[in-house]
């Protein structure tokens, strides 16, 4: 009995430590095949659209709503002590340094990781990558690369996006809807936000971003079983991804501050 | 969206985020290229404790500059203030390090010295302004919350010793036996007091009919000596009058002594001689300091109303701000008209004259900011006159009434004149504008020049003045 209770722990670790070691050697390898010829440019570009031009609506949606309910909620607190001024200041640190690249993240884990893991499990299980192979073609360079490249780069630009429309839906709700003065509202935001905390939130899209492109190609890459797997393999890379996300946040922010 | 291609989606989602993001950097970042435009000025505090580098340095409430450094010199902090290179700070301000609100940021707050008009009475000048790498003269330290906070304890250790030393008397057994005692006398004294006024009550009628017998008995011992207290009375007076002798006597010496009369009076005095000389000097200088105080202006100008010309002098004198008098005397081309009705033998002569070319104005302003009131004789009639100035006083309109019942044919209504001055340097001035415009038949515009002195130019003149006394 407690023999059976040990080797299940011991199993189970072992299981663990083989996924991460296998999730590092296929984020080494993806890192190497980056960076050698021959870049395929025009898939780098599909991916782009595919990850980035297509979340923009659901990016900006989830930002703009946030920016709103950020600024309501800080105003009936802020309200009790008078400070609804600062209503700006909280609006616009919270969205560059925390919610503009964490939201965006999730959402594009949601989205674009799990057709990721969905396109490429499928082409496992049916070998198309199998086939890739017998072309002479390497299939990290080909699928697993721009995937990766398109998801890193275009979370940057799409967290960028979000932090100023979320700024600008706390200014509406703030400004318009709460009739705090703008003036006040615009310059306490100004004078409370620097350069850097732009630059964090950045750094960090970056980072999640290409979370979310290892994952959801790692998931795919490696499934296994026919349609089942490929559902599996879809759940596993978002939850792994949006709960990656948010532990890196965490240490993020530690060792960014 | 379907028609543009994958390439220009990217491409336009990258332009515009790029866009944004690059333009919320520069929201947010105070980008300064190359160096830091402004001058520095150095300030030495006691302690800055809280104050950041960049903190805001403000006068009046306007942020001037930055604070560039904070530095330790001989165990105190020397700030490094650097102040926009369009403002001014005048020698003798005052920096003190302030907090924003409760919470708020600290700050270098630069106080400017007082105003130069009470500088210059306390014998002081105000000689310009700092300049690059200049010290501020006199800081205030920062005042902390820890600060406060030990101002209270102590206040509050005061108050303990205090309410320490009032237990004393009052908690120990002494002290509550004395408050015992204290109480058991105020107890027996209310209750004397009680019966006093028992027994008052009881007897109360007697007593006011003992009082009436003796107020009767008294009048009778009056009415019988009334002689002698007569005779009693004049002595008094008497003996008043030989006091009131005596007194005027040891004033004549004193006096006398006052006067130097004598070697004791000589050394007494040599004091007093002093103090007289003192005070009258001191009445010279408050005859001239009044002289000083009191502004004096004097104008001459000529102003052509297109056919006919009119020159005034005119003596303005300040002795405030805002109230002044004016003494004028001009030369009216037309004179003051008068009309005599003569009826001699039934024939009637009706004799009009102009007389008085020569006429004179005397008039009391008083001004508030901008605007001034006037009112006095003009040009030897009643009248009022208003003025508004602008541009440092650089720039007058002025709008003046009198002769406000003129029996004059053609000139029956009252005379008004709108007048624009311009003073072009401190010393010249022009004027123009519209005279005499409710008369159809006087109205004219004029135009006018004119030269202005005032105390500077004049106190060399009323230097040389003898000064009566």
């Amino acid at each position: 009995m407690i023999n059976k209770l040990l080797e299940l722990l011991g199993k189970k670790t072992l299981a663990l430590l083989r996924e991460m070691g296998a999730v590092i050697i296929f984020c080494g390898q993806t890192f190497r095949w980056t960076f050698s010829r021959p870049f395929y440019l025009k898939n780098l570009l599909k991916q782009m659209e595919q990850i980035g031009v297509n979340s923009v609506p659901v990016v900006l949606t989830t930002a703009i709503s946030t920016g709103m309910v950020l600024a309501l909620q800080s105003y009936t607190g802020f309200k009790r002590f008078g400070a609804q001024s600062l209503i700006g200041a909280v609006v616009s640190l919270s969205m560059t340094r925390e919610l503009g690249p964490v939201l965006t993240g999730l959402m594009v884990a949601g989205r674009a990781g799990a057709s990721m893991a969905a396109e490429l499990g499928t082409m496992r299980v049916t070998e198309q990558i199998d086939a890739l192979y017998t072309m002479a073609t390497n299939p990290m360079k080909y699928l697993v690369v721009p995937r990766f490249l398109a998801s890193t780069i275009m979370m940057f630009f799409l967290s960028g996006l979000g932090m100023y429309i979320g700024i600008l839906g706390g200014y509406f709700v703030g400004v318009k809807v709460l009739g705090t003065n703008p003036v006040t509202y615009m310059n306490q935001s100004i004078n409370n936000t620097e350069v850097e905390d732009i630059w964090y939130g950045l750094v960090k899209s970056l980072v999640f971003g290409a979370v979310i492109g290892l994952i959801g190609c790692y998931k795919g890459f490696n499934t296994e079983g026919g349609a089942e797997g490929v559902g599996k393999a879809t759940t596993g890379a978002v939850v792994v991804s949006c709960m990656l996300i948010l532990i890196l946040d965490y240490f993020l922010s530690a060792l960014l501050w | 969206m379907n028609n543009l291609s994958a390439e220009a989606k990217v491409g336009l989602l990258v332009l515009g985020s790029s866009v944004i993001l690059l333009w919320m950097t520069m929201m947010v970042g105070k980008f300064d290229f190359g160096k830091p435009e402004g001058y520095t000025v150095t300030a030495t505090f006691d302690t800055v404790s809280g104050l950041d580098l960049k903190a805001a340095v403000r006068m009046a409430g306007v942020q001037i500059g930055t604070v560039e450094a904070v530095e330790l010199e001989d165990s105190k902090a020397k700030v490094i203030l650097l102040i926009n290179p369009d403002v001014k700070i005048p020698k003798g301000a005052e920096a003190a390090v302030k907090t924003m609100g409760l919470l708020g940021d600290k700050y270098v707050d630069l106080i400017p010295p007082q105003p130069q008009a009470e500088l210059e009475q306390m014998g002081k000048e105000r000689s310009g302004f700092l300049k690059e790498g200049d010290r501020v003269a006199r800081t205030v330290p920062a005042s902390d919350a820890d600060q406060l906070i030990s101002k209270l304890s102590a206040i509050a250790d005061d108050i303990k010793k205090v309410t320490g030393s009032m237990s004393n008397v009052f908690g120990s057994q002494r002290g509550e036996r004395s408050m015992e005692d204290i109480l058991q006398d105020l107890r027996q004294t209310t209750a004397n007091i009680k019966e006093f006024s028992y027994a008052l009550r009881g007897d109360g009628s007697e007593l006011i009919m003992r009082l009436n017998e003796l107020a009767e008995n008294l009048n009778g011992v009056v009415n019988d000596n009334k002689d002698n207290l007569k005779t009693t009375l004049e002595n008094v007076k008497e003996a008043s009058k030989s006091a009131e002798m005596a007194l005027a006597s040891i004033e004549n010496v004193t006096k006398k002594i006052d006067r130097g009369e004598g070697t004791l009076g000589k050394l007494v005095n040599e004091d007093s001689m002093y103090s007289n000389i003192d005070s009258a000097a001191k009445g010279i200088s408050d005859y001239v300091s009044k002289v000083e105080r009191m502004k004096t202006t004097v104008a001459f100008r000529n102003e052509y109303m297109f056919s006919e010309s009119k020159s005034y002098f005119t003596l303005e004198l300040k002795p405030k701000m805002d109230q002044y008098y004016i003494v004028e005397v001009l030369s009216d081309p037309f004179g003051k008209y008068d009309k005599t009705v003569s009826v001699n033998n039934g024939v009637t002569t009706v004799n009009e004259t102009y007389k008085d070319k020569l006429k004179f104005s005397l008039e009391f302003a008083k001004r508030w900011g901008n605007l001034a009131i006037r009112m006095g004789i003009l040009e030897s009639e009643g009248g009022v006159g208003g003025d508004l100035f602008a541009f440092d006083d650089r720039v007058k309109f002025s709008i003046d009434a009198w002769n406000f019942n003129s029996k004059e044919p053609n000139n029956l209504n009252t005379h008004m004149k709108a007048t624009a001055t311009w003073h072009i340097t401190k010393l010249l001035f022009v004027n123009g504008g519209y005279d005499n415009f409710l008369n159809s038949s006087r109205a004219t515009g004029f135009a006018g020049v004119g030269l202005r002195f005032d105390d500077d130019d004049m106190k060399y003149l009323m230097g040389s003045v003898p000064v009566p006394r």
